[in-house]
């Protein structure tokens, strides 16, 4: 019993080290008072003036829709490259896949740093482009290993039985293959988009500073002086990448079950 | 519907040779058992048959064809797996009725012979089930229907009753037996259990070590003493 009571007095304090500062500025983009005032006045305001931001808006839109579109190309190279991975044997193989994990490991500062003098030197420069292909280089590890691990609850006698039925290749992956790699890929799809949605360091290197995506212009908003605002445009980014998280989690933990 | 033939069958994986010039004709329209302990080659055998091995030497022919260089799906072959190997994601009809949407049967035939099929292993009744929510010896059935419905030239059947508990087993020995009848189809079947190879083939073979030991009607060669050989006194240990 006392192990017990301990047990959910450790749980209770981690979770509060978690979530009570984003408890704190969810509580505080809520309040009226500008200067963090307490007692504490409900107030919907800053979301209000959030609303009428053009500037924090735009960045919002830029940062969903480069999300979106790094998740649609990370998702489709990840799919593919797991799939082969999975498949095939061929020289290099372990080597290859020893190289596709590093990048979860290196900092993101260096990575980024690393992708700038690459942009450059090529010729891209900085841009949304540069951001876009910045996170699929990010998003992609977390696609792989999303649908690899989905992939080894496969039982390849249903791949088999597929052939000796008369089934060509193709649609032995459209009609066998894709639809128990569908959990994972959907999670990897979902990783990528909170990859990217979250990314502040990488895309702050890469963006131009006309066009930065919302966790930049957080940054920069900051900077200059800390408005409720942020509090309620933060709170609002933690609901979307927790949902983001939460439905990635479902469909990664599916395995074997359907 | 054919005959199948084997003629001087090699495979080896490194130095373990899983077939070793086998050379063997199993009748068209007959129910032949291939009878050895594991790792005595016979699975590899049913696989080269199917286009899953390819062998190192030698050749296979279904009907006078050779198909050594055809590939897997287009042997027309039917085929039940060890663990029946159902599409999770298609009910039972949906699953008989993929080798025919495959072949483009139009809608309504292909609704037809998926009816009968399901009628000839008593299912008829189960074709929205998912595999998911069927009994082993139920799951079974599908499999078997999903394999024959095409109509192919010979039915390969792996170890298809090994995941069934015993009374189950001797009843789906039977029912095996009657489909098999019924379709009149060239089937080949691979077991280690002595007793059903007995009860359910017309021919027997036994494998050891990759070589084909003995074969012909399952009495005869299980019982015949005139050429004492190490390999029957294995063959009568086994059940």
């Amino acid at each position: 019993m006392i192990r017990h009571a301990f047990a959910r007095a450790y749980l209770g304090l981690i979770l509060i080290f978690l979530y009570a500062p984003i408890v704190v500025m969810a509580v505080m983009s809520l309040n009226a008072s500008e200067f963090y005032a307490l007692p504490f006045r409900f107030s919907t305001e800053w979301y209000e003036r959030l609303f009428t931001n053009d500037e924090i808006l735009a960045a919002a839109w830029r940062s969903v829709w480069i999300a979106i579109v790094v998740a649609v190309i990370a998702t489709c190279l990840g799919t593919m490259a797991t799939l082969a991975l999975w498949r095939h044997e061929f020289p290099g193989k372990r080597l290859l896949q020893a190289l596709l994990f590093p990048p979860i490991a290196v900092p993101w500062l260096i990575t980024g740093t690393a992708m700038l003098i690459f942009f450059f030197g090529v010729g891209i420069g900085r841009g949304t482009p540069a951001v876009i292909l910045g996170h699929v280089a990010l998003a992609l590890p977390y696609v792989i290993v999303t649908v690899f691990a989905r992939m080894q609850s496969f039982d390849r006698a249903l791949e088999e039985a597929a052939r000796s039925l008369g089934a060509q290749p193709l649609t032995v992956a459209r009609k066998v293959i894709l639809p128990h790699a569908a959990p994972g890929i959907i999670a990897g799809a979902l990783f990528a988009f909170a990859v990217s949605f979250d990314q502040f360091v990488v895309s702050y290197f890469l963006a131009e500073p006309g066009d930065s995506t919302l966790p930049v212009l957080i940054y920069s908003a900051i900077r200059k002086g800390f408005t409720p605002e942020i509090n309620a445009v933060s709170t609002l980014i933690i609901l979307v990448s927790m949902a983001v998280m939460v439905l990635a989690a479902r469909y990664a933990k599916f395995g074997g079950t359907r | 519907m054919s005959g199948v033939r084997v003629e001087r069958l090699t495979k080896a994986y490194g130095p373990t040779k899983a077939l070793e010039d086998v050379t063997l004709t199993f009748p068209e329209g007959g129910f032949f058992g291939l009878l050895g302990p594991s790792g005595s080659g016979k699975t590899t055998l049913l696989r080269a048959i199917a286009g899953f091995v390819t062998p190192d030497q030698g050749r296979i022919f279904i009907g006078d064809q050779p198909v050594e260089r055809t590939a897997v799906e287009d042997r027309n072959i039917g085929m039940v797996f060890q663990s029946y190997a159902l599409f999770p994601n298609m009910t039972v009809a949906e699953n008989v009725a993929f080798g025919l949407e495959v072949r483009r049967i139009p809608g309504p035939e292909r609704a037809k012979r998926v009816a009968e099929v399901l009628e000839l292993v008593q299912l008829g009744p189960l074709g929205n089930r998912r595999p998911q929510d069927l009994s082993g010896g139920q799951r079974q059935r599908v499999a078997m229907a999903r394999a024959i419905v095409t109509r192919p030239r010979v039915l390969l059947l792996d170890e298809p009753l090994s995941a069934l508990d015993r009374a189950l087993r001797v009843d789906m020995q039977i029912e095996l037996k009657r489909i098999q009848r019924e379709v009149g189809i060239t089937t080949i079947f691979v077991t280690h259990d002595q007793e059903e190879a007995l009860t359910l083939s017309d021919q027997i073979g036994i494998l050891k070590d990759g070589r084909l030991v003995r074969h012909g009607p399952p009495r005869a060669s299980m019982t015949t003493r005139k050429t004492p050989s190490p390999h029957i006194s294995w063959a009568t240990r086994m059940s």
